[in-house]
């Protein structure tokens, strides 16, 4: 072949060959830099290296024990050690024996709940499934020994991991914070998890607000939220990956609280502003070392009490009496109250239910900064501008079912104006509120928008976007 | 090299007559037989056309791969002078004209049956058992309450459900297909059924599903990022399987906190 | 033989001819001669050079969509790290409808339509008609320029993300900025791309039209045109009277989507939207419109189009399998006739496309009807081919090569058709993936295919040299097989319900199964795809490098054959007389050679040999 034709063949070669190797892209969780760029840069490499400790990176998650995660485990007892290297046998009862032979388990947690490490977790390097051999990381202060037991997890968690890259990634985000691909072009924004507050709850908020239950998690994935682009996955998803995606957005979720927490604790000292003071390296150079490592685990127990406490029995709000009968009377009732004073419905919702009361015409204040926000009306925990539901739409994003729009009226909505009213009303009185407003759409009384050109007739077409 | 490349012309349709052949059972092929009448008269068709065409490429495809290869050891004889045939024209003009207006009338009626609505089953049109609404990303559907007809407007008792449609099975059915949005389509392969649905249009779909089951309904005409994401079901059972779900529908949509005995009977009048 | 002959063999001269138009020429600076050119030849390389850029733009965007579809939610290659690297490379799912989107757009607008009309209408119709240029040579100029504003469209296009409802556009997705993500300003570049495109490709026909009509040799009757003449003829006026409705339709749309503000804040048309619906929860549309308009007017040209896109490489192969195979095209006039009837028949399909789209279902019964029909002369034309192959004397080079796979794909394209134009059958396979299989074997199996056989047979004649035939038939294999490997199995898709337009089939159980097939798919397409390496790689080295050669390397018989190779300014240096129609091989009688140049006169009876004296043919 002629020096020619060798040159095109090479080049065919070499650009066939160009998108190969290299390193391949690894996805990464981002850092919450609104919140961290207040902080002296070497505290925000100590949260990062925390997070990074402790969660690890999204194909690489590290499975924090001490979290209320389900992360799929398997318990056993060291038969023999040698250096890093474990040779143990597996409890097959209490195991998930078949995952453990994913590659998926490796850098997950091994906890040790007796012997000399008891309490205490190392991180899994390797597992060698012929030989039933963990190759742990350095980590432990003394060597475990023959006859201590642990519990191995992870893997549910990775498996939560593929099935979210796969479904809601390029929404919510690689980080949960809402902010994928495909987010900004999305009315309403995707929800970012990092507050960990969800809207659409069975959960009271009074005295203070209790977290999402996996049951409310479950709903909002198997139902999708109607009105937004939050589709259900139901029957996309099977049962056990519904299970596995919410373990990993409250693992996200959590992930989130705890750096909130860590950066507005350092935040206090730390701040960038100080970073012309005197001594203020050495000053956080102590901090971390002596008191911080504790701190960390004291807020992850915080934000950990706070989730296993959603799932304890009787937190869902159930009324002490059923529905009454929708009567006339009862709606009548309840659009009283909705016009009255003592719910002061209409401040948001608008007399007609149409979500254009004043309060969406007014200048509100940020309740954190006290700034006042750019544009008028209402606005969200997120930031983000937030209209009262058109109740003659008939489209209700938490569930149309008696007792969800009783929750939401009893509890109010977390994270957004939309107050609970378990302290100035009845349950008498939200029922007939409930009554009422599931009548406003079919109410012929209530002006509604002009009809629409098109052949169906649709409640669902008439009001204000919102 | 001339007969090599005669042999890589006539290797090539034997490849793909074999491959075609051993798809059925590699699986790359119908999922499954039809499960509706009209669906059983479309696959009838598309054997009957896949036949004929299976016919005409071995045909032309022999034909060709003998010139190539007459010509591949004609090395130096001189051409075969000819301006063409009238005869052959006519012949190769009228053949396929009628085949291919047999074709063209010989299923109107197919089409006729599903789409014409002065065709549709009897009992179809008057009561519809769902409204879908596709959406982006998703179908909801709407049933009028039990023993009810569905009307154009949302009733207050109506029952609210999405992506998975249920309907019974051994009776003709008929749903509104609406968007809410941009344009989607309604597509059920196992039944072999295929709709689109227009933004400010509400077209009626019927079919009969023969047999019990769970398929797939998904979305067959591009409407945005989620396009692949539609996955819904069509849950075909026993009519008084039917019943009872729409029974459960109800007592779930009206669940208050209190098992459903106490709220079936606070229906609104 | 005759001696009044003229010897016109292997002929190495090759200067400028001199100019035969009698008015006095200044010397052209490099920028007259080279970028703003009103020579026909000139402005056909041109776009052949810029479509065969945007093959690779287009090929590259297929193999995005092929990587996704094989390997969903991996490390996209190259663009993956760059694009999505804290995703882990994975791209997004409108990224996805983005890449189908352009792939099709920058295939058909800026690859097909322009190699097929733009580069090789621009070059070979003065030539084979014996015309020095073109009738409008500053239209010429123009139609090529016009392109540019297109690919400039194109490009702020991809800048807004790239327009991602389909490369048919339908409203509402492409009509409602708030419907999808690259729906916004993405999408108004799209529209104002495609309508350059459009001005340039009607610019392109008024010029064919006009050239073919008035500017033919003394003696070349319409009867007497190649086939490439004739195509390249009915393809404009396929683009003149189809064109300006997908013009309208484009401005319809644009004036749908904008807001001009200021005085006519909130007012713009409503052509396809209707009223009352909220999308992405925006204020709810104020309309009248029908969606269904768009489609009818879209496919009004469309339909056309796909004509547009088979046409003109229906005449090159009917040209350049007569020369390979030393014959007269089987059946002159009623290849003539098919493509007519083609194009005629082409103007009343387009609701074809529309089967299942809840247009009145009467409309799909006339509609199948005349589908079904066009399937006739497309199949005469086929026997024809066929015919002209037996008994011919094949010479197994590279152009014979890929004029014979145009045939062989030509015939699977046409028969998997038929499920589509059959209405029943087309419910199940509407938007799936039999589709996508039909329409890649009519424009790449048949078209593209005929495309390579006209680059190889006429580069000779641009260049004054030959590309390389090893080279040309490596490519040739290697990109037969990808391609067979690549969309064959696309049938069984389709067959197995896979749809269109998902960049996760995968999520449907019915469809998970499928997956290796789709990696077989994708490897093929990854073969096919770097293959055409070799044709560029052959392309532009030849012309420093290829063996030189005169004026008729192939011994053809065209008028083209007679001018200096490359041709000068004015193309002939000897005016054309024609005396007989194209395809005059192998007459019985002669002797020295098996062909007659249609310039050569009628051959005299000379002392001590009889010969036979053949007129000119139909």
């Amino acid at each position: 072949m002629s020096v020619r034709w060798q040159t095109i063949v090479a080049l065919m070669l070499a650009s066939l060959l160009a998108g190969c190797g290299g390193d391949t892209s690894k996805a990464r969780f981002a850092e919450n830099s609104a919140l961290a760029k207040q902080l002296l840069p070497k505290a925000r490499k100590a949260v990062q290296k925390t997070l990074d400790d402790h969660f690890g990176s999204p194909l690489d998650s590290v499975a924090w024990l001490k979290l209320p995660v389900n992360y799929g485990k398997a318990e056993g007892t060291v038969k023999t050690v040698d250096g890093q290297k474990l040779s143990v046998e597996f409890n097959a009862e209490a195991s998930d024996l078949e995952s453990l032979a994913s590659p998926e388990l490796t850098r997950a947690g091994l906890l040790f709940t007796s012997g000399s490490n008891a309490g205490k977790q190392v991180l899994l390097a390797k597992f060698d499934s012929k030989n039933s051999t963990f190759e742990t990381l350095p980590g432990l202060e003394s060597a475990p020994s023959s006859g201590d037991q642990f519990v191995a997890a992870g893997h549910f968690l990775r498996h939560g991991r593929k099935l979210y890259a796969r479904h809601c990634q390029h929404c919510h985000g690689v980080s949960g914070d809402g902010e994928g691909t495909t987010a900004k072009y999305l009315n309403p924004r995707p929800r970012d998890y990092r507050l960990g507050v969800f809207k659409f709850t069975s959960t009271a908020s009074f005295p203070a607000p209790i977290k999402a239950t996996r049951d409310d998690l479950k709903r909002v994935i198997a139902l999708g939220i109607p009105g937004t682009y939050m589709p259900s996955f139901v029957p996309m998803l099977k049962e056990n990956e519904l299970t596995a995606v919410i373990e990993y957005v409250r693992w996200l979720a959590m992930r989130g609280e705890i750096e909130k927490g860590l950066v507005t604790e350092l935040k206090g000292e730390y701040s960038k502003d100080r970073s012309k003071d005197d001594g203020i390296d050495k000053s956080l150079e102590t901090y971390l070392s002596e008191t911080y490592p504790n701190f960390v685990n004291e807020i992850a127990g915080e934000v950990g009490e706070k989730w296993s406490g959603a799932e304890e029995e009787g937190t869902p709000i159930i009324p002490k009496k059923p529905r009454p009968q929708d009567t006339a009377e009862s709606r009548h009732r309840g659009k009283e109250l909705f016009l009255g004073n003592k719910a002061k419905c209409v401040n948001c919702h608008g007399p007609t239910g149409r979500g254009n009361g004043p309060m969406t015409e007014d200048f509100q204040k940020n309740p954190d900064t006290n700034e006042t926000y750019a544009e008028r009306g209402l606005y969200d925990t997120w930031g983000q501008p937030i209209k009262p539901r058109d109740l003659t739409r008939g489209i209700y994003r938490g569930g149309r079912r008696p007792i969800d729009i009783y929750r939401r009226i009893y509890a109010g909505i977390k994270g957004t104006p939309m107050p609970g009213n378990s302290q100035a009303l009845s349950e008498d009185e939200i029922w007939d509120l409930v009554n009422y407003a599931l009548s406003v759409p079919y109410d012929s009384q209530a002006p509604k928008s002009p009809k629409p050109h098109s052949v169906a007739e649709h409640s669902m077409d008439h009001g204000h976007a919102n | 090299m001339r007969k090599f490349w005669c042999l890589f012309f006539m290797f090539w349709p034997i490849a793909a007559i074999v491959y075609s052949a051993m798809s059925p059972a590699y699986g790359w092929w119908f999922p499954g037989p039809s499960l509706t009448e009209l669906g059983q008269r479309i696959d009838n068709l598309f054997y009957l056309i896949l036949i004929i065409i299976t016919v005409v490429f071995i045909g032309t495809q022999v034909a060709l791969g003998y010139a190539l290869w007459k010509a591949a050891h004609n090395k130096d004889e001189k051409s075969h002078f000819s301006h063409g045939s009238h005869n052959l024209e006519v012949i190769w003009s009228v053949a396929p004209a009628v085949i291919l207006l047999f074709l063209a009338l010989y299923q109107m009626d197919v089409w006729r049956d599903f789409r014409v609505k002065a065709y549709f089953p009897e009992g179809t049109i008057e009561s519809p058992i769902a409204e879908v609404t596709a959406r982006q990303f998703e179908w909801r559907i709407r049933y009028p309450a039990p023993g009810k007809k569905l009307q154009l407007k949302p009733q207050p008792d109506d029952l609210y459900a999405v992506n998975d449609l249920h309907a019974p099975i051994g009776r003709a059915v008929m749903i509104q297909l609406r968007s809410e949005d941009v344009q989607h389509a309604f597509f059920l392969p196992h039944l072999r059924i295929k709709q689109d649905a227009i933004p400010g249009q509400v077209i009626p779909i019927w079919f009969k599903a023969e047999k019990k089951g769970l398929f797939e309904l998904l979305c067959a005409e591009l409407c945005g990022w989620g396009h692949y994401k539609m996955r819904a079901q069509l849950t075909a059972e026993r009519e008084v399987d039917f019943q009872d779900y729409l029974k459960k529908l109800q007592a779930d949509q009206n669940y208050d906190g209190f098992p459903a005995s106490d709220s079936v009977a606070k229906k609104e009048e | 033989m005759s001696t009044a002959e003229v010897a016109l063999g292997h002929d190495h001269e090759q200067t400028h001819a001199p100019d035969t138009h009698g008015h006095g020429h200044h010397e052209l600076s490099f920028i007259q001669k080279y970028v703003f050119s009103e020579d026909h030849k000139m402005i056909g390389l041109q776009f052949l050079f810029t479509t065969l850029i945007m093959l690779f733009l287009g090929g590259g965007l297929a193999l995005g969509v092929r990587w996704q579809v094989a390997f969903p939610w991996t490390d996209l290659p190259i663009l993956g790290r760059i694009l999505f690297g804290d995703a882990g490379g994975q791209m997004s799912p409108e990224f996805y409808t983005m890449l189908f989107t352009m792939h099709a757009t920058v295939m058909i607008f800026l690859v097909i339509i322009p190699i097929l009309a733009g580069a090789f209408g621009n070059f070979l119709i003065p030539l084979m008609v014996g015309a020095g240029d073109m009738a409008f040579p500053v239209l010429n100029m123009l139609s090529y320029w016009f392109m540019w504003p297109a690919i400039l469209f194109f490009g702020m296009s991809f800048y807004y993300g790239g327009a991602a409802a389909g490369w048919t556009s339908y409203p509402l997705l492409s009509d409602l900025r708030q419907s999808a993500p690259y729906s916004g300003s993405a999408q108004t570049y799209w529209l104002l791309a495609v309508t350059f495109v459009g001005v340039s490709s009607m610019m392109g026909s008024v010029n064919y039209m006009t050239t073919i009509i008035n500017m033919r040799a003394p003696g070349m009757t319409l009867f007497r045109m190649p086939l490439t003449i004739w195509a390249m003829f009915i393809t404009a006026i396929l683009q003149a009277f189809a064109l300006p409705v997908l013009t309208a339709a484009g401005f319809m749309l644009v004036f749908d989507r904008l807001d001009f503000g200021g005085f006519f804040e909130g007012i713009h048309s409503t052509f396809f939207i209707p009223s009352g619906l909220v999308v992405n929860n925006a204020e709810p549309t104020v309309g009248g419109g029908q969606p269904l308009l768009w489609q009818h007017l879209f496919w009004f040209y469309s339909h056309p189009a796909v004509y547009i896109m088979l046409l003109p490489a229906m005449g090159m192969v009917s040209d350049i399998l007569a020369c390979m195979c030393r014959k007269p095209i089987f059946g002159y006039k009623p290849m003539v006739y098919s493509m007519s009837a083609i194009a005629g028949l082409g103007f009343i399909v387009w609701g074809h496309h529309m089967f299942t789209s809840g247009m009145n279902p009467a409309l799909g019964m006339t509609f199948m009807v005349s589908t079904m029909m066009i399937a006739l002369p497309s199949a005469v034309k086929v026997f024809n081919w066929i015919g002209t192959i037996w008994g011919g004397r094949v010479q197994f080079n590279t152009p014979m090569l890929n004029c014979t796979a145009f045939v062989s794909m030509f015939v699977v394209g046409g028969l998997s058709g038929i499920f589509m134009a059959s209405v029943p059958t087309d419910i199940y396979f509407h938007d799936t993936y039999m589709i996508v299989a039909h329409f890649h074997y009519v424009i790449f199996g048949a078209t593209l295919f005929g495309v390579f056989a006209g680059i190889h047979f006429w580069f000779p004649k641009m260049f004054g040299r030959m590309m390389n035939e090893t080279a040309g038939k490596w490519h040739f294999f290697l990109t037969f097989i990808g391609f067979n490997g690549t969309f064959f199995p696309m049938h069984m898709l389709g067959i197995a319900g896979f749809p269109r337009r998902y960049a996760d089939p995968y999520l449907h159980p019915y469809l998970e199964h499928l997956m290796p097939l789709n990696q077989f798919i994708t490897y093929s397409a990854i073969l096919m795809g770097f293959s055409q390496f070799l044709l560029v790689g052959n392309f532009f080295v030849s012309i420093f490098t290829g063996k030189k050669i005169g004026r008729n390397p192939w011994n053809a018989n065209g008028l083209e054959w007679t001018a200096p190779s490359p041709p000068g300014h004015g193309n002939f240096d000897i005016l054309p007389v024609v005396y007989r129609g194209p395809y005059e091989y192998s007459t019985p009688g002669q002797v020295d050679r098996d062909f007659l140049l249609q310039t050569d006169p009628p051959l005299r009876k000379t002392a001590g040999s009889v010969t036979t004296t053949p007129t000119s043919h139909h």
